[in-house]
């Protein structure tokens, strides 16, 4: 019997799991998919917000304000890279300058500080490519690769000792006198005396199970582009469109990130499954429109990945905006939900962590902080940006950091093989990727995928038809005979 | 730090070339780099015959083409660093090298030529919307993981692109026990050469649409279909498969010049002088790393010429200088843009033959012929399609299972390839020895190279 059940490992499940684990709690995190952050975690633009896009007195205004400033301590602990790329939200003609204005209003009234509002020439000396008429400089906003973030939380947390249980889709929950039982597909059950509702696109699916939700799910897509790293040095901050009134999202943007990849996007189309992250003739042509736009010396073997992920909005498209807030509350007792955790859920994620802990987890256990704690963690090591002399001295202690498996983004047989021994037991090709960004280049493994099948078959003992890109019935190699 | 003469940066066709025409020259103190654990480059995966007939004059398979340069490099003594990958080449023609074996180390040159051959275009180059399921691979990264490893990727396959290692990969899969459904072109045109439509598609009778590209794809953890678009008459057609192929393009692999702003960061291929030299003196390129050749052959001819460049740079500057003009060393083919539905539809009417004895690839029958040759094969073609047969078998050396390319020594009719295949996989051998089947009351005979 478990003290607490997370379900869902995306920023909010693993940012919780990794504060609950500070105490002496037993706690596990139940994962339908077989890694952390494979859904709205993965697919996001990895911005940590400042908070003048979000409604004075929300709860998104609450969480944002409060999450952002755990960021570059907490990226510190966690050895996630912080970058504090600042932000540029450009009106491009002269009647969008009073929704800069409101927005800067709406920024002061939620306490946002480093927000100026800065003229063509000032926009200029910061980014000599973009063409705009005034905009809003915000000099707090960062960005950090959410995915690697949403790892670093979950795999400090099972070192603190939280258990994670993938391939476990929650299939039905029933509520005995002094706990709950949880079953999952494949069979599983679990016992918890509490539960935590934090399956991001599924959440109100989840409630459903047990008490009908308040809440539903709206889903709305957002497809991206990834420009080739050669690009980096036409874009140094992110910029922001002025947002589109529909409140569907923030614009097309354009965000730079550590790696000096630029990712290009969302859009945001309503859509009618919550598992549809195809991406479309229609948008894929836009935002290449938009790239082009933006940065006309872009040429098209720049742009080297599309992909989509959605947001789980809690008002109808086309209805009323602006009036989904996140949904936090304890329905039915001892289940508390996070329900349409959308922007800025990865900024607010620690202070949501906090608050969950703080108001529902401490009502039923006191909280006592573990005296063994463990709050560094040290990430993988990464070679490519190593000096020659230690990445040398780093091959003296292992030889396997000398040979190079992922040629685009220079990736190591040692790098691969430290990704596959992960504390979270992780070992698919997606984890390999999200963890060493091998594969993740221009060639899109078009080099380093034979090798790595054959380390995963040589050194792990892979059976090739059971090497998966990332879920159950994803198998890479599938003509072998069963 | 030591120093050489010249490094040449890929021991594929192109740097193999140019390192045996320096040495024959006479430079004495060059180096190979090869990120592989042999030369050869990508011709050890293309296990199918068509190398050498210009540059040996021999019909040849990639493996074998590679082995005579391998015994070439050997009898000439040119130093090769195996499975050592550059990792940066600095304005002062210095390179750094990784590898397992020997760490990390500097080197440095007076010239050095960059023959690292190219990549493949992807999906993600070209945008084509839908899932992003497993079972979608490269072309060519496919032709390694078959060739090389032995992997089995999937069942059923649609190829987007017929480019000519596309329509090699569609007999490969059949051969190897695919279903390969369709092979679609988006240009109205066939855009690799006739003779391997001939022996890739129609041996087989897999179906080539032009004009069609894949519009969607379906399946959200692997492949399950693909929707495809004809662009003249906008019809969708989806169809199932597990897997998809795509061979859209070659992309020069020149990424490591960017590193330290050798050229321009943003350009496609590498700006060279008429002496193949980069906009860094002493920087030279060469091959498929320059402009993407339709055959190796041509790909080692362009590094022999290049190699010859390197060699006056060495020796007498001023000479080299003077010989610079502003033109290209290179010409760009033309696109081919005769093979499209017409030809097609006046090739069945005419009932003439296409000749595949060479890249040319001339229409023959009784009265006309490109050579003789072509009257020879247009004869045999009317009584039996006879080819020679290509394929790979597993092997165990030295405790270790390993894939080794074998061909018929003599040519076969295609209806024996796929049981002369399931024979194959059933060999339980031990060595690279050369071999003979027992099949319909006749030795076929196979070679390894």
């Amino acid at each position: 019997m478990h003290d607490i059940i997370i379900i869902g490992a995306g920023v909010i499940g693993c940012a919780l799991a990794r504060h609950l684990s500070t105490f002496k709690l037993d706690v596990a995190v139940l994962e339908k998919e077989f890694d952390v952050a494979e859904g709205i975690s993965k697919a996001n633009s990895g911005v940590i917000h400042a908070g003048f896009n979000v409604k004075p007195g929300s709860l998104k205004a609450k969480f944002n304000l409060e999450g952002l400033h755990y960021f570059p301590h907490l990226c510190n602990q966690l050895d996630v890279p912080f970058f504090n790329c600042k932000k540029l939200v450009v009106a491009r003609k002269p009647e969008e300058i009073p929704h800069l204005e409101k927005l800067m209003v709406q920024g002061r009234k939620n306490g946002c500080s480093g927000l100026s509002l800065i003229n063509k020439e000032e926009i200029n000396k910061i980014e000599p490519e973009v063409n705009g008429v005034k905009a809003i400089y915000s000099q707090i906003t960062s960005f950090v690769p959410p995915y690697e973030f949403t790892i670093a939380l979950a795999e400090n947390s099972r070192i603190n000792g939280v258990e994670y249980h993938f391939g476990q889709e929650v299939e039905s929950v029933t509520a005995k006198e002094s706990h709950w039982q949880i079953f999952c597909s494949g069979g599983n059950t679990y016992k918890s005396k509490l539960l935590i509702n934090a399956a991001g696109m599924a959440s109100d699916k989840i409630l459903n199970l047990i008490t009908p939700s308040p809440v539903k799910i709206y889903p709305v897509r957002g497809e991206y582009l990834i420009l080739d790293k050669n690009n980096n040095k036409l874009l140094s901050t992110a910029i922001y469109p002025v947002p589109p009134p529909d409140g569907r999202g923030l614009g097309i943007h354009l965000t730079p990130s550590i790696e000096g990849n630029i990712l290009l996007g969302p859009s945001a189309e309503p859509i009618s499954r919550i598992e549809n992250t195809a991406n479309t003739a229609k948008i894929l042509a836009k935002l290449k429109l938009e790239a082009f736009k933006l940065l006309p010396e872009l040429s098209e073997i720049d742009i080297i990945k599309s992909y989509a992920g959605i947001r789980p909005k809690l008002f109808k498209p086309g209805g009323p905006v602006n009036e989904g807030d996140f949904f936090l509350k304890e329905i039915p007792a001892k289940m508390f939900n996070l329900i349409g955790i959308e922007s800025p859920g990865l900024t607010s994620s620690p202070a949501l962590a906090k608050y969950v802990t703080d108001t529902f987890v401490a009502k039923y256990f006191k909280l006592e902080k573990k005296k063994n704690f463990i709050s560094k963690r040290s990430g993988l090591k990464t070679t490519r940006n190593l000096h020659p002399k230690k990445l040398h001295d780093l091959w003296k202690e292992n030889n396997n950091f000398g040979e190079v498996v992922c040629r685009c983004e220079q990736v190591t047989r040692g790098e691969i093989i430290e990704a596959l021994n992960n504390p979270l037991g992780v070992q698919t090709l997606n984890g390999i990727k999200k963890r060493t960004r091998a594969t993740m280049g221009r060639c899109q493994s078009g080099f380093c995928l034979p090798r790595i099948c054959e380390l995963m078959e040589k050194e792990f003992g892979f059976a090739p038809n059971k090497i998966r890109k990332n879920s159950k019935n994803s198998n890479l190699l599938t003509g072998f005979k069963e | 730090m030591k120093k050489y003469d010249v490094i040449i940066i890929g021991a594929g066709p192109a740097g193999m070339a140019a390192a045996i025409q320096l040495r024959k020259d006479g430079v004495e103190k060059i180096l190979v780099v090869e990120r592989n654990p042999s030369t050869g480059g990508i011709l050890n995966q293309c296990i199918h015959p068509g190398f050498g007939l210009y540059y040996y004059k021999e019909y040849l398979t990639g493996p074998e083409y590679a082995t005579i340069m391998k015994d070439e490099f050997s009898k000439l003594q040119i130093p090769c660093l195996l499975e050592t990958m550059v990792i940066d080449l600095d304005i002062n023609k210095r390179i750094t090298v990784s590898s397992k074996q020997h760490g990390i180390r500097q080197i440095a040159a007076e010239a050095i030529i960059l023959a690292t051959g190219c990549r493949e275009r992807t999906r993600e180059n070209i945008q084509i919307p839908g899932t992003r399921p497993a079972g979608i691979f490269t072309a060519g990264q496919a032709q390694n993981l078959i060739n090389c490893r032995g992997y089995k990727l999937g069942k059923r396959v649609i190829i987007q692109g017929s480019g000519d290692i596309g329509l090699i990969m569609a007999r490969r899969l059949t051969i190897e026990g695919y279903k390969v459904v369709r092979v679609l072109e988006r240009l109205p045109w066939l855009s690799g050469l006739i003779r391997n439509k001939v022996q890739c598609l129609d041996d087989f009778e897999i179906p080539l649409e032009l004009d069609c590209q894949i519009s969607k794809i379906h399946g959200k953890e692997r492949v399950t279909g693909i929707t495809f678009e004809n662009k003249q008459t906008s019809r969708k057609t989806r169809v199932q498969c597990d897997m998809v192929l795509f061979s859209v393009g070659l992309i020069p692999e020149i990424e490591i010049l960017k590193k330290n702003h050798i050229i321009d960061d943003t350009i496609f291929s590498a700006r060279v002088d008429s002496n193949f030299q980069t906009d860094l003196s002493g920087v030279f390129i060469t091959g498929n790393a320059l402009h993407i050749h339709d055959l190796a052959d041509n790909a080692s001819k362009e590094a022999e010429n290049t190699a010859k460049k390197v060699k006056l740079y060495l020796d007498s500057p001023n000479k080299f200088e003077k010989e610079l003009t502003s033109t290209l060393p290179y010409e760009i083919p033309e696109q081919n843009k005769d093979y499209d539905s017409n030809f097609f539809k006046k090739l069945d009417e005419s009932g003439k033959k296409i000749c595949i004895l060479c890249p040319k690839g001339c229409l023959v029958n009784k009265q006309e012929w490109g050579c003789k040759r072509g009257k020879q094969f247009y004869l045999d073609e009317m009584n039996k399609k006879l080819r020679q047969f290509t394929t790979t078998i597993n092997i165990i050396q030295n405790g270790k299972n390993i894939q080794i390319p074998v061909k018929t020594k003599e040519n076969i009719p295609i209806s024996w390839i796929r049981k002369l295949k399931a024979k194959l996989s059933k060999l339980d051998k031990r060595n690279k020895d050369n071999f003979t089947i027992d099949f319909k009351n006749r030795k076929i005979n196979f070679i390894t190279p």
